[in-house]
């Protein structure tokens, strides 16, 4: 997983899968990244094969970190398995996604 | 009747990476069965979910072999099913699960599985629970025809058998229950039972092995009533034995699922008795967490293979034989205690009995003794026996042993000491009489007597000692300055036939305090563990001497000694002492009390 800072955007590419597995390190790697110069997100998602519910939970604590600085999170390129995640679970509302 | 499912079992230890990986291989194998890529990714999905929560809410410190993570898949013609074991305290799986609020960052893993399957149930088991998924398989042919949630006619009928199933283990359960109840025949009763799980599964058989602790093996209980041949009648659970289906299962604690293949593998006593290859289950039978047996069940080859629901139904009577084993065996100790308790009060009745009422005044002597029992009945003993116009015997013994058995060997050293006392010429004499006639029964039942007497003779003021095994003596002179240890030659009675006691005899103005313990005192531990020893004893003695105080004082000082060192810590054995002391001589009286001494014990 890598942070790119692109003026006050910060892109991050997400990694392969976010699950369980990983998503403690996720989690911590974006409150690392992330400072108050940073009004968007771009989070990477081409590479993302896989995401469960712990992932979406990710998704969702960014989406409130970047909300309560005003900003946003885009969601860029999600696979087509992601996609129908988010659709199922009515998360497609909560994101731009970019395809 | 539908035809059988291509199924798969996966088995991993319990944790986040396991979960996943459980996931990735249910995905494999549902490849290997050409679902289309939409079923593979939701059954990816929704297997992780249901494996990261049994992972999440599994309880603490679970036995590892407990710890483990269990999917199994099965591929029908047109369902597929995912069973995912966990060992949770269970919970209450929605009817129809919702989405969390959107800002919420957890709580949609069952709504996932809700909306990604045609059907979700969560069965809450003995010894775990199993979250039951399903869905239609959807071909390349007719994924357009069917909708999701439509029964088909096999669906039906594979779901009507499985709770006609359900239902006749139910009863079954119930039937075994009145059984067990009523009869004292356990393993008659497994029997039929067994018999009953062999009808609703259309297994051909079943062998059910009890393990035996003492020889770690495993040996035939009951059966279906094939020919078991020698060879194969006891497993041995050694590491170096042969591995085979019964011994995985009992050695490891877990189900052994077999086939012809795996049992080709092992060398296997099952092939011993059927002379062909079977399949079935092997499980372990355990009672509050110790190993009671194993249960296998199975059915030849080339007729059927059991199925997923049949080895589920294997599970449960297992562990419900198991629970009920654990109440009889509860029963039964209870049961054994009460015995128990009543045996301990008719020793330690007949302990007291045995203990004389008063000791006999001796003229110009003081006696005293005391007798603590510890809190089961042991065997120690004293006495004190006037012998006519020459003096009086003390005894103090300690029958080794506890409960009835010690305080019935108690009485027969007391009848037969009461016998011999005024026959036998001298002490050493008489313990040999003792040992000749007590020798035969205590080596039958590999116990022995301990043993002390000392004989007062009156007209000489001489104690003489003898000693079968017991603790010396200890002798003390009038003012507390020579102590004498009488270490006496003689083992225990009960265990030479030919053995010879030696004698000590102490004159009159050696002999002013005489102690006879038993080692009960001497080992006496307070609550650190450390025992009181002999030093403190002997110490107690000579003050007591020097002080001029006469028996009870003693007894009453060496008392003291105990309890301020034992404090609250319970005694583990009885604690006995014997005193004689010679009162302070009074010139001109020492006839006159022999005179009443005599009369009394005329």
């Amino acid at each position: 997983m890598t942070s790119v800072p692109a003026l006050s955007a910060l892109v991050v590419n997400a990694p392969v899968e976010i699950t369980s597995v990983n998503a403690s390190f996720v989690k911590k790697h974006l409150a690392a990244t992330l400072n108050d110069k940073h009004s968007r997100v771009d989070l990477q998602m081409r590479q993302t094969r896989f995401i469960d519910s712990s992932g979406l939970g990710i998704l969702v604590y960014l989406h409130k970190l970047m909300n309560a600085r005003g900003g946003r999170v885009r969601l860029l390129q999600p696979s087509r398995g992601v996609l129908q995640v988010l659709e199922l679970t009515r998360m497609d509302h909560l994101f731009e996604i970019i395809r | 009747m539908h035809a059988p499912p291509s199924g798969a079992i996966f088995e991993t230890a319990c944790h986040v990476q396991g979960a996943r990986e459980m996931a990735r291989l249910v995905r494999a194998f549902l490849e290997r069965h050409q679902l289309d890529e939409q079923a593979l990714s939701d059954w990816e999905l929704v297997t992780t979910e249901a494996a990261m929560n049994a992972v999440e809410h599994r309880p603490a410190h679970l036995p590892p072999e407990r710890d483990m993570l269990r999917v199994l898949v099965n591929v029908w013609p047109d369902v597929v099913e995912v069973f995912v074991d966990d060992q949770n305290n269970g919970f209450s799986f929605p009817q129809c699960p919702q989405l969390p609020d959107g800002e919420s960052e957890g709580g949609r893993g069952l709504f996932i599985i809700s909306q990604l399957t045609d059907s979700t149930h969560y069965v809450r088991g003995i010894s775990g629970n199993t979250l039951v998924m399903r869905r239609l398989r959807r071909n390349n042919h007719n994924v357009q025809d069917v909708q999701r949630g439509d029964p088909l006619e096999e669906t039906l009928e594979m779901m009507t058998e499985e709770l006609g199933a359900s239902y006749e283990c139910l009863s079954s359960i119930f039937r075994f229950c009145k059984d067990f109840g009523e009869t004292e025949d356990i393993t008659g009763s497994i029997t039929r039972w067994l018999h009953e799980l062999v009808r609703i599964t259309g297994s051909s058989w079943f062998l059910m092995r009890r393990f035996h602790e003492d020889e770690n093996s495993l040996r035939v209980l009951c059966s279906s009533g094939m020919k078991v041949p020698e060879a194969a009648e006891v497993l041995c659970l050694d590491e170096t034995a042969p591995e085979s289906v019964e011994t995985l299962a009992a050695q490891k604690r877990i189900e052994v699922l077999f086939d012809d293949c795996t049992s080709d593998a092992l060398k296997e006593p099952l092939i011993e008795i059927f002379h062909e290859a079977v399949s079935g289950i092997s499980y372990p039978v355990q009672v509050s967490g110790q190993l009671f047996g194993v249960l296998t069940l199975g059915c030849d080859t080339a007729a059927c293979k059991l199925k997923a629901r049949d080895t589920r139904m294997t599970r449960i009577f297992a562990d419900f034989l198991a629970i009920q084993l654990s109440h009889t065996m509860a029963q039964q100790e209870a049961a054994s205690a009460r015995l128990l308790q009543h045996d301990i009060a008719i020793a330690a009745e007949i302990q007291r009995l045995l203990l004389p009422r008063t000791l006999p005044v001796i003229p110009g002597f003081t006696c005293a003794a005391m007798l603590h029992a510890a809190q089961s009945v042991g065997g120690d003993f004293y006495d004190v026996l006037p012998l006519a116009g020459q003096g009086a015997l003390l005894v103090i013994a300690d029958v080794m042993g506890k409960g009835p058995a010690a305080a019935l060997f108690a009485i027969m050293f007391r009848t037969h000491l009461h016998m011999l006392s005024s026959m036998a010429a001298t002490p050493g004499v008489l313990l040999a009489e003792l040992n000749d006639r007590l020798y035969q029964d205590l080596d039958k039942t590999d116990m022995f007597v301990c043993a002390q007497l000392a004989w007062l003779d009156l007209p000489s003021g001489s104690v003489t000692i003898a000693s079968a095994g017991h603790c010396p003596a200890l002798v003390v002179d009038r003012h507390g300055r020579q102590l004498i240890e009488a270490r006496c030659e003689g083992p225990p009675l009960g265990v030479d036939p030919e053995a010879e006691y030696g004698e000590i005899t102490l004159d009159e103005t050696q002999t002013c305090h005489l102690l006879m313990i038993t080692d009960g005192i001497t080992d006496a531990r307070n609550p650190q563990g450390d025992m009181l020893g002999m030093g403190p004893v002997v110490t107690c003695l000579m003050r007591n001497a020097a002080r001029g105080g006469n028996a009870t004082q003693l007894r009453e000082s060496i008392l003291k000694l105990i309890t301020d060192h034992v404090q609250q810590a319970p005694a583990a054995d009885d604690m006995t002492l014997l005193v004689l002391s010679r009162d302070v001589p009074v010139p001109g009286i020492q006839a006159a009390r022999l005179g009443t001494f005599n009369r009394m014990t005329a």
